[in-house]
């Protein structure tokens, strides 16, 4: 009976048809595996100082993304490491300099990473929820908002800090994929641009807190004669539990002046309750096979910066600037506030990292409500900018740091001179975000700011010194992880 | 790098003067910035920074003068396959990266002989760290010819603090105008400025004739000034002249001067405007007189900080100054220092009011901008300047209109770089751009502003009719838009806002949002919120807590059915009369106590409902009697003539007026219409290319005794430089535009 029962079982199991799973490392792809990084994207620093990195998988070796940990502690003892000389490690020379470091190119060891939970495809930024409890990342592939539950502690126990939002996954296995929400009910196809705010809703005084995403992917409503018609949404969520969708704000329709294209990166403006959101991507044919692809915007003429109110629910409206006579480009990679008005606080800059031209563009936010913003300045870049962190000075004038994704750097720009002040090279294959961590504890850092930069296509986490005081002086200081 | 080709489509002019099929070399450019050319031999070498290398390219332009036939000259050695060519790597498909590291921005490039005569100049390159980088040119060139041989290295000079730019003071040919080298074995000063000072260097050759550090001669400490870039007088290494990025305008320091310590500076103002760039006039040849060099400066001005309310911000510009240096007329300069007067006052007329910035009348900001070489008259053919001209004005520039004669000539011309990819052209002495449709008819009539029929969105019978006076238009004031005007229109900024609205004790209903001030919509002119204007509800939540009757009358309403007047306003609430009903019509008057929630959208109203927009920026209200002034700002001076006794002074910058016949009824309805400007800038830019949008941020004339004038812009944004022959531009496929990447 015994052996009758282990043949049947052997059969059934010959007989599945479940596609072989591919999980992600540390889950798999067969058994478990070290914790790497493949494809890194979004980038954020929990409260207790560690990075998280969330991992893309955008060549789908594996059946999801993940997103991993790795300790302050480690951070720090890497920007501390000192060369036989006893000066900080050059790790922007080439490694076939004399003087390069073997050190600077290192593994992460698998102790120094507080945890790892698998998530959907694609993720793109990553953003915190106002505790530090919750991290939160888009799958464009899925409509899936990705939540991770951040821990405190190090490494609490040998299952890590990271875990399962509640609905969002198996926390047992730690697989995160399902998601907190499906958000293409909502019009939100591809979640990709995000940030935390609040919102109040009409008849209401108290602010709620909030996370607004955007999309990517247009939302097609309609395709006639071959004709696509699409829509653009931003999904306002609550930020306590982003399972619940407030409403949904839709930042263009069909017959708008945008033609119904999506934006890319999106703000937010505290001050006069608006999002701000920039870019330009399209559905057509000829992007996809069978379903319509999305892509750039081709043959536009346009670059507008498009901004709602957050405190009118479904009836705010889309207000559209258009920046093109300044500047030609309509392809707006990050936006980032800046300049806060003393009294009132709201930002007088809003900072935009754009390709063709490659450029970081100040644009001037009037405190006059009659007068539009307009670009202020425009600083080329290297080519292809993309995210970009501001580094506050105090009384000096703050630096910007964008990676620059197709010369493999990251430039640091003055703010007050719109001169590039710093550029460093040699960060592997496609920088993509950046994210100020804290710096070690030590004299050596006081007047630093240390960046984290994700390198997409080299599989690792960037370490960047910036010398508040000497710009000029901004090293890479550490090059953590490599493509298997 | 063989010199194959890539044939290239670009487009020249902004206005009709398209095309142009270039052949270029490849220069692999990643965000191209500064760029100036020294001697190297039999040639001369065009360093072009390429910021994003961490590198400079290289390209050769032979520069023997041609003979009055305007054939190549039996003793040039120079090949002519290589004239245009960059400097080839030891694998020849590609350009020579000059690696001179830390981003070079600027270059300025050092004319100096060997002591056999021979031309060896040097590169001195800023970039973002407290170095200049050497570069020997010489050796670079001599290196392509001969088989094994390896270019100098790159040497260092630590100047102390971050470099902002550099600039060589080479002598000027005083028969020809353009640069020329130093006596063999002599050295020629430079400056650097840095973040903090101005640094003197002589630079010269070692006895090798090899490029070899500069002497630092003396520095002096330009605070409070913040120097964005340098000038000096063509040939002259006297004075220099310092762009302030923080205070107002450019000053001026005497060489001899500099001697350590504060710089003694003399401060020329540019109207209370920072500069982002400077230039000074070379020697000039109107048909009066001779002027120069140096008695002219080009800023390009920086954007002011200060919005005002109901006109979009300011993009900076150009200006035009004198210096109040005249060796010909010391005691009575013919340009007393300080910004132009307005046309048609002569520029020694120091009482007038003072030109506005030039800028486009489409957009664009102004980046940095030069003088081109003067041509100066002569009876026969020298080279560069083959076709004689005997008579000043001699410096051709093809405008394209009139087709019969598509070529003008000059006394002195400028060009600027502009954010949107292109350079265009100034008529400096007329301080005016060079305008295509100057010439397209007589009496300047090309140049009016046309604006097209006013479209309203609601069309039916009785709908209002909008009549705009074309004889109110300005040419240089009325800049390329589309208007609106919009009656009942939404405010801009707070259009729609979520709040609460509760009944009050005397029958009125009062609206309170969310986090708003309603202070700035009140205080600025332009929109001038106040009771009056209108409430229009766009979404009702009924609050639970409230009497069921009220819950009704809210869950029954559709969007945006009525509009209630603002009776009085505070900071952070409205109060909002009712709407009685009336016959069958029914109005909106809940019963006290009622409160509900509701998104707001706000509205103008009262005797001034129509509210003005130039593209998004509210312009302002129609005034009662239904007429409306359209102030610009300024941006040319576009007429040939201005009639003295009415003068195109700033406070009558009328761009446009119109007035509204008839009533409206339908709130949110209104005109559209555009207006185009009627200028037509002439410039050049790169429009089929990969590089479409552009973004130039250097400009560096360039002549020689062969070259007559090229103008190299960096569109550093598109990653690739162009090179237009000003005389040529859109009528030489070959020649007048060419786009090296």
């Amino acid at each position: 009976m015994k052996k009758s029962l282990v043949l049947l079982a052997a059969l059934t199991a010959g007989c599945s048809t479940d596609p072989p799973q591919f999980l992600p490392p540390p889950f798999g792809p067969s058994g478990p595996s070290p914790i790497r990084l493949f494809f890194p994207t979004g980038l954020a620093k929990t409260s207790e100082g560690h990075l998280l990195v969330a991992n893309g998988n955008f060549n789908h070796a594996f059946d999801g993304g993940t997103v991993v940990g790795i300790s302050r502690s480690y951070l720090d003892s890497v920007f501390l490491l000192r060369s036989a000389a006893n000066a900080k490690l050059d790790c922007g020379l080439a490694t076939t300099d004399p003087g390069f470091d073997a050190r600077c190119s290192q593994q992460i060891p698998q102790e120094q990473f507080t945890g790892a939970a698998m998530i959907g495809n694609y993720a793109g930024p990553l953003v915190l929820d106002g505790t530090g409890a919750a991290a939160y990342t888009g799958s464009r592939d899925s409509g899936t908002l990705n939540g991770v539950r951040i821990d405190p502690g190090v490494r609490v126990d040998a299952a890590g800090t990271l875990h399962c939002l509640p609905g969002a996954g198996d926390d047992a296995t730690k697989d995160c994929r399902k998601g907190v929400i499906d958000l293409q009910p909502f019009g939100v196809d591809g979640p990709y641009g995000m940030v935390a705010g609040d919102t109040v809703f009409p008849g209401e005084t108290t602010p709620h807190p909030a996370l607004f995403v955007a999309s990517l992917i247009p939302h097609i409503e309609d395709i006639s004669s071959g004709v696509i018609s699409t829509s653009s949404s931003v999904a306002v969520l609550n930020l306590q539990d982003p399972s619940q969708v407030f409403f949904r704000l839709q930042v263009a329709q069909a017959f708008d002046i945008s033609n119904g294209t999506a934006p890319g990166p999106i703000v937010f403006d505290r001050v006069r309750r608006e999002i701000y959101l920039s870019g330009c991507y399209q559905r057509a044919a000829s992007f996809g096979a069978g379903e319509p692809g999305t892509g750039l915007c081709v043959g536009s003429s346009n670059n507008f910066l498009r901004m709602m109110n957050v405190d009118s629910g479904t009836a705010a409206s889309t207000v559209w600037v258009d920046l093109r006579s300044d500047v030609l480009s309509t392809f707006t990679t990050q936006l980032l506030l800046a300049d806060p008005d003393p009294v009132t606080g709201a930002p007088g800059t809003l900072w935009a990292t754009m390709r063709n031209p490659d450029a970081l563009v100040r644009i001037g936010l009037p405190s006059e409500p009659s007068v539009a913003p307009r670009v202020r300045q425009a600083i080329p870049l290297p080519i292809a900018p993309a995210d970009m962190a501001l580094i506050d000075r105090g009384s000096a004038s703050a630096l910007i740091a964008v990676a620059s994704q197709n010369s493999n750097s990251l430039a640091v720009v003055d703010t007050a001179s719109g001169d590039v002040v710093a550029q460093v090279g040699r960060l592997g294959d496609s920088p993509f975000n950046v994210a100020q961590i804290s710096c070690p504890a030590s004299a050596d850092y006081a007047d630093s700011a240390c960046l984290a930069v994700s390198v997409f296509g080299a599989c690792r986490v960037a370490l960047i010194e910036v010398s508040k005081t000497q710009p000029a002086a901004t090293a890479v200081r550490a090059l953590l992880g490599s493509c298997p | 790098m063989t010199g194959r080709a890539i044939l290239l489509l670009a487009s020249a002019a902004v206005v009709a003067c398209n095309s142009a099929v270039a052949n270029s070399a490849l220069g692999e450019f990643s965000a191209p910035t500064g760029a100036s050319a020294t001697g190297a031999g039999d040639r001369d070498v065009l360093f072009i920074a390429n910021s994003g290398r961490d590198g400079l390219r290289a390209l050769q332009l032979c520069n023997t003068a041609l003979l009055p036939n305007g054939n190549l000259s039996p003793a040039d050695t120079c090949p002519p396959n290589v004239n245009g060519q960059f400097i080839p790597a030891p694998i020849r498909v590609f350009a020579a990266t000059i690696e001179t590291g830390h981003r070079p921005i600027r270059v300025a490039g050092v004319r100096l002989n060997r002591t056999d005569g021979s031309a060896a100049g040097v590169a001195l390159a800023a970039g973002v760290d407290a170095t200049v980088a050497v570069v020997d040119a010489r050796s670079l060139v001599e290196t392509q010819l001969t088989p094994g041989a390896v270019p100098k290295d790159i040497l260092y000079l630590d100047v102390g603090a971050r470099t902002v730019d550099v600039i060589a003071a080479n002598p000027m040919n005083p028969d020809l105008d353009v640069e020329t080298a130093a006596a063999p074995g002599a050295t020629i000063p430079a400056f650097v400025a840095t973040t903090s000072q101005l640094v003197v260097l002589d630079v010269g050759l070692d006895a090798g004739g090899s490029a070899q550090l500069p002497a630092i001669r003396a520095r002096c400490d330009l605070a409070p000034v913040v120097p964005t870039r340098i000038a000096v007088v063509p040939g002259s290494p006297d004075l220099v002249y310092v762009a302030d990025g923080v205070g107002d305008g450019v000053v001026s320091i005497v060489t001899s001067s500099i001697a350590g310590g504060p710089c003694t500076m003399h401060r020329i103002s540019a109207g209370g405007r920072s500069v982002k760039s400077v230039a000074v006039s070379p020697r000039w040849y109107d048909g009066v007189r001779v002027h120069g060099p140096g008695d002219l400066l080009m800023m390009v001005v920086e954007p002011l900080a200060a919005a005002q309310p109901g006109r979009d911000l300011d993009p900076g510009g150009v200006l035009f100054a004198g210096t109040g240096v005249d060796p010909g007329s010391p005691t009575d300069p013919e340009f007393p220092e300080g910004v132009f007067p307005i046309p048609p006052f002569p520029s020694r007329d120091t009482t007038s009011e003072r030109m506005q910035p030039l800028s486009l009348p489409g957009g664009g900001l102004m980046q940095d901008g030069a003088f081109l070489r003067s041509v100066p008259p002569r009876t026969a053919a020298v080279s560069p300047d083959i076709t004689p001209c005997v008579a000043a004005p001699c410096t051709p520039l093809y405008v394209g209109s009139p087709s019969t004669a598509p070529t003008h000539n000059y006394s002195l011309l400028a060009v600027a770089a502009n954010s949107d990819g292109g350079s265009y052209f100034f008529d400096v002495p007329n301080r005016r751009f060079v305008n295509a449709n100057l010439y397209a008819t007589d009496g300047d009539a090309s140049l009016t502003p046309v604006f097209s029929t006013p479209v309203f969105s609601a069309p039916n019978a009785a709908a209002p009719v909008m009549l705009i006076d074309p004889l109110s238009a300005e040419a240089g004031v009325t800049h390329n838009s589309t208007w609106r005007a919009i009656w009942h229109s939404p405010i801009p900024g707070l259009d729609r806002r979520g709040g609460t609205v509760t009944t009050t004790d005397h029958g009125t209903l009062l609206f309170t949002p969310a986090l708003t001030d309603f202070t700035p919509w009140q205080n600025d002119p332009a929109i001038a919120l106040a009771p009056g204007d209108f409430v229009s509800f766009g979404a009702y939540t009924a609050d639970p807590s409230t009497p069921a009757a009220c819950q009704d009358t809210v869950t029954r309403e559709s969007p945006y059915r009525f509009e209630l007047p603002i009776l009085a306003m505070t900071a952070g609430s409205m109060e909002l009369g009712t709407l009685p009903d009336v016959g069958a019509s029914v109005g909106f008057h809940p019963d006290a106590p009622c409160k509900f929630g509701a998104v707001a959208e706000v509205r103008t109203g009262g005797t001034q409902p129509w509210l003005v927009f130039d593209g998004s920026t509210a312009r302002g209200r129609v005034l009662p009697d239904n007429t409306f002034v359209a102030h610009e700002r300024r941006f040319d001076y576009p007429h040939s003539t201005y009639d003295p006794a009415s003068p195109p002074v700033a406070s009558r910058d009328v761009a446009f007026t119109f007035n509204i016949v008839g009533t409206n009824t339908i709130p949110r309805s209104g005109f559209t219409w555009t207006v185009t400007s009627g200028q037509a800038p002439v410039g050049f830019n790169d429009t089929v290319a990969v590089a479409v949008g552009g973004l130039s941020t250097a400009v560096t004339p360039y002549s020689s005794p062969r070259v007559q004038s090229l103008v190299f812009t960096s569109i550093t944004g598109g990653n690739e430089v162009l090179q237009a022959n000003p005389a040529l531009l859109a009528s030489d496929l070959v020649l007048g535009l060419v786009a090296y990447r």
